[in-house]
């Protein structure tokens, strides 16, 4: 990577917002005991308030309007957010703490007028929204309406009282936090009709009005209005009238609500029983504890004062303790410290073995992609590490641990170029099945990354054979990838017991079943591994038309790290040339090309696994022709003939080593963080020897990595 | 006495006089005399704008007959009326089409890159390090923004990607952060946000960087000397921006307080924004976005229509209305063009104007929008790059001629050393002076 002047900026600025958002102090515990003023009143250790006199509580939920089918939405008036947005958003908001939903889950309460409903929400529940009616408010379930989430909804208690009007306000919230936005259903009612308005009102003294003729009866008639403030502005009331609506009650349910918080409260000035001399102590001593965390190695004092610097400008500058705190932490974080891993000559050596905090980082960053932890920082201050079997059972350790998913979401992903799997981008006319959704937005991109992560995955987490890449028995789907593979009959019973339906109409419902992935068993070895997934298979694919020789070079490259040579002479194969009667399927238009002397030599090597995986169309599915002829998937390796992807595999498979040495040196690359080098080859015919013996499992190559020469040494020039 | 008549004008006392307007010389006003006859001889340094404009022209009432000097105004270019001796519109450019992405996905975001398919970096596309972000590498060293990088895009919602709306990339899939927000852009100026630096941050980073390479090999030390030399830099604009603001205590303009109501005012404002930048020196290179790409939100063309039009519609609507109505839309983006050109020509410097020093450009990334030609494009371009260019009227290129030749000329002109940008030939010798 070059660091260029802009891209410091950028990157400053970047830690600088990071840094001053409001979230950070709420989601960091470590940042949090960082910058609170020490001579600030402790929190009141806060308990759930006691309940006033009269005063309902209830926990505020994630899920808004779950059974709100196809849902209808108030537009008359202007809408802000369509609801599936706001789905999302209020489920995110609850979270993250700030939002939720009141699901008026009860069966009969009677709220009376002015006594406020707190509905708490936080992350620790401590925060609470007060919603207070104006007049008498009943929670019930109603036989002659369809709730939209369990079995409670609100209405008016007193009968035909349809225009109701609540008071809505934070209590116990964050400094700064206010309320922004507030959606609410207003439920269809069995023979009755009508139109209803719902108003929100804003702090600013504006409001907003959102009409709708709520005339479906129960369950269809169920609509849902929602409301944003105007920028700065909070919501203060929410007004329903339902006074054209017929019968004697207006029926709601599901009121969801986001709050924002534009201040990070690192300017709040606080009272503070210390004085600045005080502070400045410990401001030192708690740099002193965290610049060697976010550093990785112990630091000099000279460093830790420099950090105080910051700290006293900051101070001079009329900031608070938390500001200049927040400031060294900005400063911290564009250091070259934290954003390279140095690696100093400690003496006329050039190769010296790295000592314990070094191997700390070399190994959490390997497994984790993240700083070590304590106990590694642990070991490193006993020089245990220096131990490769310690070193080995630490990375055992790290392998159990869920932070290990980095592994696959860091690793396999560049390993398998999975991140130019968004790039990829198969023509929609003729590939349509790849797009769905409104206006065919939505693609296949996701489902096929996941998959592959979680074959990674499950290698790791179950330490399985990593011969499992290459032909596992089983792959992972949701729905929308069990049908794109055809697996719906083999899936069956899977679909059975999760209780999954292929079919839905609601976009929503759908998309929410299709978070749901399992194993499926895979009699067929058309499918199992990498190779013949659908990701890898359209990342080397072009738009239009497959690619033999691209999909060959991924394979030499990614499977068995033997890149192809560049081609030695110019060529260019030229598409759809107009003039061309005859229909040549792709594979013949290469081998015309591979026939010229001057291109065989390398062909012979690229092309056989490009043509056995021209069964596989651009998107990855399975077809039986290509420009009308039938596909041709019979080639040679290694001087066997074969026909088809899983003759291919199976080829592949009774020469494990060939795979797995391609694999070892990916993944020590990958450990070490450069190009390995001839004088690194013994090591890998190491972790080879020893991981054959253990059939290829994954942890075994894990331990022989980190015991490597290579892992344990460094070169300094 | 003597005292009374060296002292440079107070900026109130031109505030006073000017009003609102731009259209002042007065940075060279504020230098005091010694300095002004310094400032004489030293030549106004160069400075490049380029303005982009969507969905390409109506062929018909766009292109000119006549080539040369005496060329006709056909109804899309009337505007240019008044400065008719100060542009050249060149025609009949051509770029190649990348296959593989949209057809109008990289109109804009390769205009200015013009790299053919061999060049493409960033999945499919060719965004490679554009001209004006080239330029800013050169001219863009003494002063507090590099380049500024300008839409006037104010859709919300995002209907289309970042390739439909960014036409500066500082490399393969790195687009320049584009400021949309006129009062973004002002606060820039200003230095009223100054990103996440400040003095004590990049001291401290600084220092530790040094400490760091105390204890590194060779090898790591200039890779770390990279990082030293970027701290440098971003200390330097730090203090480049400080400087500028000490001399900048009040603005000629009120501040803006958002995105104005209509067209012109929004697109007239940003226009005096990077005007004003070019003044100061706090920038040399600008590019602007007039319109995003395809983006198929109606737009409000105050004054021209009574109601919003669908602009890239309207290039796939069959019928004399439509096209009319392109004609139109056209003819609206010449007339501001025309009137940046003529607020330079009017602004001052040393022996001659703004304009004098700088290269002025507006152009599409397409030609006729209905079929997405990339092929015989229509780039207006005016200023005299301080002698090094000169007005030519019309000029039209028949057969295969680069775009990249146009934009080789003018990186050659500001001093780029190089004989090729993306798939160029040759410099437009036509339009040398």
């Amino acid at each position: 990577m070059n660091l260029s002047p802009l891209l410091l900026q950028k990157y400053l600025s970047t830690a600088r917002a990071v840094v001053t958002n409001p979230k950070l102090p709420q989601q960091s515990e470590v940042f949090r005991q960082l910058i609170t003023d020490p001579g600030a009143p402790p929190p009141t250790a806060k308990g759930l308030p006691p309940e006033a006199a009269g005063q309902f509580t209830f926990a505020a939920v994630q899920d808004f309007a779950p059974n709100l089918d196809l849902p209808q939405q108030a537009t008359r008036g202007g809408a802000v957010t369509v609801t599936y947005q706001f789905r999302f958003n209020v489920n995110t908001a609850a979270q993250e703490g700030n939002g939720g939903v009141w699901n008026a889950e009860q069966r009969n309460l009677i709220v009376t007028a002015g006594t406020p409903v707190r509905i708490n929400y936080g992350l620790t529940g401590q925060k609470a929204l007060l919603l207070t009616p104006q007049a008498d408010l009943w929670v019930a379930g109603f036989s002659t309406a369809e709730e939209t989430s369990g079995e409670g909804l609100f209405t008016n208690h007193e009968k035909l009282a349809k225009s109701l009007k609540f008071q809505l306000s934070l209590a116990d919230c964050d400094p700064g936090e206010s309320l922004t936005e507030v959606a609410v259903c207003v439920l269809g009612r069995r023979a009755e009709k009508g139109e209803v308005a719902v108003t929100a009102r804003f702090s600013d003294g504006t409001g907003h009005t959102l009409t709708h003729n709520v005339d479906g009866g129960e369950g269809a008639g169920n609509t849902f209005f929602a409301f944003r403030a105007p920028e700065g502005e909070r919501i203060v009331f929410l007004e329903i009238d339902g006074s054209k609506f017929s019968g004697n009650y207006v029926l709601m349910d599901d009121l969801g609500f986001i709050t924002t918080n534009n201040s990070s409260g690192l300017t709040t000035q606080v009272k503070s029983s210390m004085n600045d001399r005080q502070k400045r102590q410990v401001a030192l001593q708690r740099l002193a504890e965290f610049l060697p965390r976010l550093f990785r190695q112990p630091l000099n004092p000279q460093t830790i004062e420099r950090y105080l610097t910051v700290y006293d400008s900051q101070i001079a500058a009329k900031q608070t303790f938390a500001a200049a705190m927040a400031e060294t932490v900005i400063t911290a974080l564009a250091s070259p410290e934290f954003l390279y891993f140095p690696s100093p000559s400690t003496g006329p050596e050039s190769v010296r073995p790295l000592d314990g905090f070094e191997l700390a980082s070399r190994l959490a960053y390997f497994l984790w992609a993240a700083p070590p932890d304590e106990n590694l920082i642990a070991l490193a201050n006993q020089e245990a590490l220096a131990n490769p079997a310690k070193l080995a059972n630490e990375a055992g350790r790290l392998l159990k641990d869920v932070r290990i998913r980095e592994l696959a979401e860091s690793f396999a992903v560049q390993w398998l170029r999975l991140d130019q799997l968004y790039t990829a981008k198969p023509d929609p006319k003729l590939f349509s099945s790849f797009y769905f959704g409104q206006a065919g937005k939505r693609t296949l991109h996701g489902a096929y990354l996941v998959e592959a992560l979680l074959l990674f995955h499950t290698v790791v987490v179950e330490d399985r054979s990593i011969m499992d890449f290459v032909n596992a028995s089983y792959t992972w789907v949701n729905l929308r990838l069990m049908k794109h593979y055809g697996l719906t009959e083999v899936c069956a019973e899977q679909l059975k017991s999760l209780g999954l339906q292929p079919n839905l109409q609601d976009d929503l419902k759908a998309e929410k079943m299709n978070s749901v992935w399992w194993r499926a068993p895979l009699a067929d070895r058309t499918r199992g591994g990498f190779i013949t997934m659908a990701g890898p298979l359209t990342v080397t694919a072009l738009p239009t038309r497959t690619s033999p020789v691209k999909r060959g070079a991924w394979l030499l490259e990614t499977i068995f790290n033997r890149p192809p040579q560049e081609p030695k002479i110019a060529f260019v194969l030229k598409e759809d040339e107009p003039q061309r009667t005859d229909l040549l399927s792709v594979r013949q238009r290469f081998e015309e090309h591979r026939n010229q002397p001057s291109c065989y030599s390398c062909h012979i090597r690229l092309d056989p696994p490009g043509f056995a995986l021209e069964v596989f169309d651009p998107i990855g599915s399975v077809r039986k022709q290509d420009h009308h002829q039938s596909v041709d998937a019979h080639a040679e390796w290694n001087g066997e003939p074969f026909e088809g992807p899983a003759a291919f595999k199976a080829l592949l498979t009774q020469h494990p080593q060939e795979f797995a040495r391609g694999f070892i040196e990916h993944l020590l690359s990958y450990a070490i963080g450069r190009k390995l080098e001839i004088y690194d080859l013994p090591a890998v015919d190491e972790i080879l020897a020893s991981a054959q013996q253990a059939n290829w499992r994954f942890s075994v190559i894990v331990r022989g990595i980190v015991q490597s020469y290579p892992f344990r040494y460094t070169r300094t020039l | 006495m003597n005292i009374l008549r060296t002292q440079a004008i107070s900026r109130r006392t031109l505030l006073r006089g000017v009003g609102a307007s731009v259209a002042l010389p007065w940075l060279e006003a504020m230098l005091p005399r010694q300095v002004k006859a310094a400032a004489a001889l030293s030549r106004p340094p160069l400075r490049a704008a380029f303005i982009y404009t969507p969905n390409g022209y109506n062929q018909q009432t766009f292109l000119p007959t006549k080539v040369g000097r005496a060329f006709d105004l056909p109804p899309a270019l009337e505007p240019l009326a008044g400065i008719r001796d100060e542009v050249t519109v060149l025609t009949g450019l051509d770029r190649t089409f990348v296959g593989g992405t949209g057809v109008h996905a990289q109109c804009g975001a390769c205009w200015m890159s013009s790299s053919p398919p061999s060049e493409t970096l960033d999945g499919g596309f060719p965004t490679n390090t554009t001209l004006d972000q080239h330029l800013a590498k050169i001219l863009g060293n003494d002063t507090p923004l590099p380049s500024l990088e300008l839409s006037c895009n104010d859709f919300t919602d995002n209907k289309e990607t970042r390739y439909y709306e960014c036409i500066s990339w500082v490399g393969p899939g790195y687009a320049a952060n584009v400021e949309k927000n006129p009062r973004a852009v002002f606060d820039r100026l200003f230095g009223r946000s100054n990103g996440g630096a400040s003095k004590s941050v990049l001291d401290v980073i600084m220092a530790d960087a040094r400490a760091m390479q105390a204890r590194l090999g060779k090898t790591d030390q200039h890779k770390l000397a990279e990082y030293l030399d970027s701290v440098r830099e971003t200390e330097k604009r730090i203090e480049l921006a400080e400087k500028a603001t000490a001399r900048l205590k009040a603005p000629p303009f009120p501040i803006p307080t958002g995105i104005p109501e209509t067209r012109s005012e929004y697109l007239n404002l940003m226009a005096d924004l990077f005007l004003f930048a070019f003044q100061q020196d706090l920038t040399r290179v600008v590019s602007l976005v007039v319109d995003p790409e395809r983006w198929d939100s109606p737009r409000m063309f105050h004054g021209l229509f009574d109601k919003p039009q669908n602009h890239h519609v309207l290039t796939h609507t069959k019928g004399q209305e439509a096209r009319d109505a392109i004609t139109k839309i056209d003819r609206f983006h010449v007339e501001f063009y025309a009137s940046v050109v003529r607020k330079m020509k009017a602004i001052r410097e040393g022996n001659g104007t703004l304009l004098d020093s700088s290269m002025v450009v507006m152009g599409s990334g397409i030609s006729d929008g209905d079929q997405h030609k990339y092929s015989n494009l229509e780039v207006l371009l005016a200023g005299r790059a301080g002698g090094a260019l000169a007005p030519r009227g019309h000029v039209t290129y028949a057969g295969d001629r680069p775009l990249a030749d146009l934009w080789l000329t003018l990186a050659k002109t500001a001093g780029v050393k190089t004989n090729r940008f993306a798939d160029s030939s040759k410099p437009l010798a036509e339009i040398l002076a």
